[in-house]
């Protein structure tokens, strides 16, 4: 318990018309940490990240971020505080150049220094592989290629919390190595949240895992004992 | 050469150009492109908030008659010179779409468009309601005398056309500007993917808010213009035709170029004035050429020259 | 050729003139002489062009045709009759939409794209306003057929001119006389909410107040106004006449409003034709009009003392004896206000042949010669009656008539004098300079 939370959360429920998608929970994620949050579908993973990073009001409870209470911020100030989050569904500006979709997330911390903002999407098109394809529309590219650019966003915004909402889906093979590599770069330069269906990516990256059924943290440990939880084993079960 | 090189020497050359064509142009034309110039910065300001921030509007008009009026009035009933009367004119436009932009954003796509429709509506029912000072439907004349700026005598064609190529390449470099600038980069952010760039940490409302304020003063600076260079304030142009022309123009021109509007209001004008002498059906030509531009040119024409041939146009 | 025989009553240059066209006039109607230089002036035999800005769309295209087809039939009759100066006339009409802006690109057009000599026939008030200020920038007379008190008012400018058509203001205090004389004193005042309404309001009120009558209510309609029930209850019910003028297409509904809401014991009604335009009256609905009186320009049905000069007129524009075209009687005229445009272009001739007009060079002269025309004979140039034209103000006075509804018809009941008709000048356009 010795490094701080970045990201805390206290009660934090989620209530779509009577349903709870997120129901009571409690999350402590401590900074620098890459933490995988797994879980069948409809679990309620993707509104508990809209619910940290302000896409989705909270019913009740409260987020806490880098010691604040941001529960009533709206997302773009979350944002601000140094929150990053990667859609789920692919969501990039389709007729922009893959340097302008980055450039728009570099922006917001150098505006008006455009150096800084060169060398900035450049850093984050590099990491991701696609820095020779800056010119191109984001929209012309391959549906893998516009996850990475994604991500690359993500990267651009020099984050204390990267969100990651399924960001292998859809990738090949060969880039779910790169992405597994690119992430285990990130650790210890920043803190990851990350929903992931694909077990091989999450055992091969994630210091902590929290598996969430019915809107609700069914475990927390690490990679290792996770294998051996009955219970995330049967939350999973018939799910593939 | 660089995107803001080219960027400089496209306007420049549009404005090299214009000023250019006044000592060639026949006395009709020469008086058309004055008029075509100022309506032009009236979709130039829809161009902002339509074209490169994506917030249809119909409510324009509210904006251009809040510069005329507020330009209008100010000289009938206040006596004012001509410039504070200018100023006069577009500090009215710039509160006018502050109100109406906080109010109307609280609203997005259709209803987006019905607000600003219904503010606008009131907007033109009030100049009726005021019969006693704007002479409603009617409207009222500017005289020669209180339209000389600064010494200058706007009713010759000379002085109209130049204050209106003033006016005009002021409000291109202010677009050319802003649209380069991280600001304008947001705006398209927003017209392109609203939730991106909210979830990039930018404050989506606030930025619709100044690019409404920002479309909403250049729409009454050309309302404003266009009273003290045309010498005529009416409710007519705060009708709801008046708010869906400068849509036209630029739906024509090309939505989100900085010279589209300009193109759009130039094609638009000469297609009716062309048409009006051939048919009383002129309104169906320009309908028909409408919509056979949105079928082959969907971009509008300078819109379709940036994807096919020009990718760099601004 | 009844055109011809009018009493000289300018310079006796511009009889001679005159008498130089009468032989044009003949030569060419005669007809007789194959070859022969029919327009023989001997300057120049290129038409005399005249701009028609005309409503031939938008709200005003009711009006726009028959002004339109009265401006045709005029030029037609001053061409048969020789021209003005041995010159053809050329209408090079241009549609305005019923639009300001758009009027002022056409005066624009006519001025510097068609070398116009002058500009001519506009008829809604906003479309003049919007449209003067560029003929006075283009140096362009600017003859309007409006009706609006705009160019006596002093609001526009030297080159704007109405001599074929008295303005309302004119025309409702004229009104005011007939109404508390054999109407009523206590007036309940129907009107539309914009310029042309509060018009009616103010200049009547004014004028009734004068006669020892009184307006005891004033009612105004909003313009997107299309039901009127809710507006009868405030007619007070010591009202004994009604007076009202709505303009525009939901008048046949403000009458049948009006018809349930009052039943049989109606109190007198008068209205101005204004509404009723180009509607026939025996539509639907304005069976409770019957009894009641109406304003017109010129008398719409033929009468029974019906001048030679208005049959002849009829006949050349086209109009039966209920007012209607004679080739679709559904198609009623405008026939209290088209007039102006035949009775205006007969002005401009007369103008022109006083100022020795041979170009644009002479627009000017033919502003002043306008101006320095007073007195109008009744006349087959003048058909709707005599008139005084004000140099000053650029404004004609004339007689208005009262009618009222007889078996779906309009019956003459009334006619005012000029004098009813006069106010005081509000400015004198002659002190302007060019």
């Amino acid at each position: 318990m010795a490094a701080l939370n970045l990201l805390t959360t206290k009660g934090l429920s989620r209530n779509f018309g009577g349903l709870w998608a997120v129901h009571n929970v409690d999350f402590e994620l401590p900074e620098g940490q890459v933490r995988a949050l797994i879980g069948p579908n409809g679990a309620g993973k993707s509104t508990f990240v809209g619910l940290l990073c302000g896409r989705i009001p909270a019913s009740s409870g409260s987020v806490q971020f880098d010691g604040r209470d941001v529960t009533a911020l709206p997302a773009h100030k979350r944002i601000a505080l140094g929150m990053a989050y990667t859609f789920q569904i692919t969501s990039i500006f389709a007729k922009l150049s893959l340097w302008e979709n980055v450039a728009l997330a570099v922006r917001r911390k150098h505006h008006g220094d455009a150096n800084a903002v060169e060398g900035g999407v450049k850093a984050a098109l590099s990491r991701v592989g696609l820095a020779d394809r800056a010119d191109q529309l984001a929209g012309d590219l391959s549906y893998g290629h516009q996850r990475l650019l994604e991500i690359a966003m993500g990267l651009g915004q020099q984050p204390r919390l990267l969100i990651l909402d399924e960001p292998t889906q859809g990738l090949a093979e060969s880039e779910v190595d790169d992405f597994k590599k690119l992430v285990r770069n990130l650790a210890g330069e920043t803190t990851v949240l990350l929903i992931e269906h694909n077990m091989d990516v999450v055992m091969d990256t994630a210091d902590m895992i929290t598996v969430l059924n019915f809107g609700e943290v069914l475990a927390e440990e690490t990679p290792e004992t996770i294998r051996d939880n009955s219970a995330v084993q049967a939350a999973y079960l018939g799910t593939g | 050469m660089s995107a803001a090189a080219k960027s400089v020497w496209l306007h420049g050359g549009v404005i090299t150009l214009l000023f250019a064509l006044q000592f060639v142009l026949p006395a009709y034309h020469h008086g058309n492109l004055a008029r075509i110039m100022v309506l032009a910065v009236y979709a130039m300001g829809y161009n902002m908030l339509f074209g490169y921030t994506g917030l249809l509007s119909l409510g324009h008009a509210l904006f251009f008659a809040a510069g005329m009026y507020g330009l209008g009035l100010t000289i009938a009933f206040l006596d004012f010179a001509p410039s504070p009367a200018l100023l006069s004119g577009i500090i009215s436009a710039l509160i006018v779409s502050a109100v109406v932009g906080f109010l109307a954003l609280r609203t997005t796509g259709v209803a987006f468009m019905i607000v600003t429709l219904m503010f606008a509506q009131a907007g033109f029912l009030t100049i009726l309601l005021f019969g006693e000072y704007t002479r409603g439907d009617e409207g009222f004349v500017i005289q020669q005398p209180e339209r000389v700026l600064a010494g200058i005598d706007l009713t010759t064609p000379g002085n109209r056309y130049f204050a209106a190529l003033i006016l005009f390449s002021v409000c291109l470099i202010i677009t050319a500007r802003v649209v380069q600038t991280p600001f304008g980069k947001v705006l398209i952010a927003i017209r392109e993917n609203e939730d991106r760039a909210r979830m990039l940490g930018y404050d989506v409302l606030r930025h619709k808010l100044i690019a409404v304020i920002i479309s909403g003063t250049m729409s009454g600076a050309a309302g404003a213009a266009y009273a003290l260079l045309f010498g005529y304030v009416g409710a007519s142009f705060a009708a709801v035709q008046y708010s869906i022309f400068p849509l036209l123009w630029v739906l024509l021109g090309g939505a989100g170029t900085t010279i589209g509007p300009l193109v759009g209001t130039i094609f638009m004008f000469y297609l009716i004035d062309l048409s009006s002498g051939l048919t009383s059906a002129y309104m169906l030509i320009a309908g028909v050429t409408l919509v056979l531009l949105t079928l082959f040119a969907r971009q509008g024409l300078v819109g379709e020259l940036r994807k096919r041939a020009l990718p760099w146009l601004p | 050729m009844p055109i011809i025989k009018k009493p000289s009553r300018l310079v006796t240059r511009r009889s001679a003139l005159k008498g130089l066209a009468v032989g044009t006039g003949a030569v060419a109607a005669a007809g007789t002489l194959p070859g022969f230089v029919r327009y023989s002036q001997a300057q120049s035999s290129e038409p005399i062009r005249i701009g028609f800005q005309v409503h031939r769309t938008g709200i005003g295209a009711a009006y726009g045709r028959w002004y339109d087809r009265t401006t045709q039939a005029a030029t037609k009759a001053i061409n048969d009759a020789g021209g003005i100066n041995g010159r053809p006339v050329e209408i090079i009409a241009e549609d305005d939409g019923t639009d300001p802006k758009r009027g002022a690109e056409v005066v624009e057009k006519f001025a510097s794209q068609h070398n116009c000599d002058l500009a001519f026939g506009t008829l809604f008030s906003h479309v003049v306003f919007g449209s003067a200020p560029r003929a006075g920038e283009l140096k362009i007379p600017y003859f309007v057929v409006s009706e609006g008190h705009h160019v006596a008012s002093g609001k526009l400018n030297r080159y704007t001119l109405q001599p074929g058509i008295t303005d309302v203001k004119s025309q409702v205090q004229a009104m005011a006389p007939f109404v508390s004389d054999n109407l009523g004193k206590k007036v309940t005042m129907i009107y539309p909410d914009f310029a042309f309404g509060h018009d009616h309001r103010d200049y009547f009120s004014a004028a009734l107040e004068q006669q020892g009558g009184e307006v005891i209510a004033k009612i105004a309609i909003p313009p997107t106004e299309s039901s009127f029930t809710k507006y009868f209850p405030k007619i007070p019910r010591d009202t004994e006449v009604i007076y009202h003028v709505m303009v525009g297409p939901a008048v046949l509904t403000f009458v049948k409003e009006m018809g349930e809401f009052y039943g049989p014991n109606k109190p007198e009604i008068f209205g101005f034709i204004d509404s009723l335009e180009a509607v026939d009256m025996a539509s639907p609905g304005l069976e409770f009009l019957e009894g009641s009186y109406f304003w017109e320009g010129n008398p719409r049905y033929a009468q029974k003392d019906q001048s030679t000069y208005d049959k002849d007129y009829r006949a050349a524009v086209g109009v039966d004896d209920n007012g209607a075209s004679v080739s679709d009687p559904k198609d009623v005229s405008t026939y209290s206000h088209m007039f102006g445009c035949w009775e205006t272009l007969y002005t401009i001739k007369d103008g022109m042949e006083a100022a020795g007009y041979k170009g644009p060079e002479d627009r000017t002269k033919l502003i002043e010669a306008v101006e320095s025309i007073t007195d109008i004979p009744h006349s087959a140039e003048h058909p709707q009656g005599a008139k005084i034209f004000n140099g000053k103000t650029h404004q004609v006075f004339g007689h208005q008539y009262i009618s009222k509804v007889k078996d779906g018809k309009l019956e003459l009941a009334h006619t005012t004098s000029i004098e009813d008709t006069l106010y005081d000048d509000e400015v004198d356009y002659t002190t302007q300079p060019f």
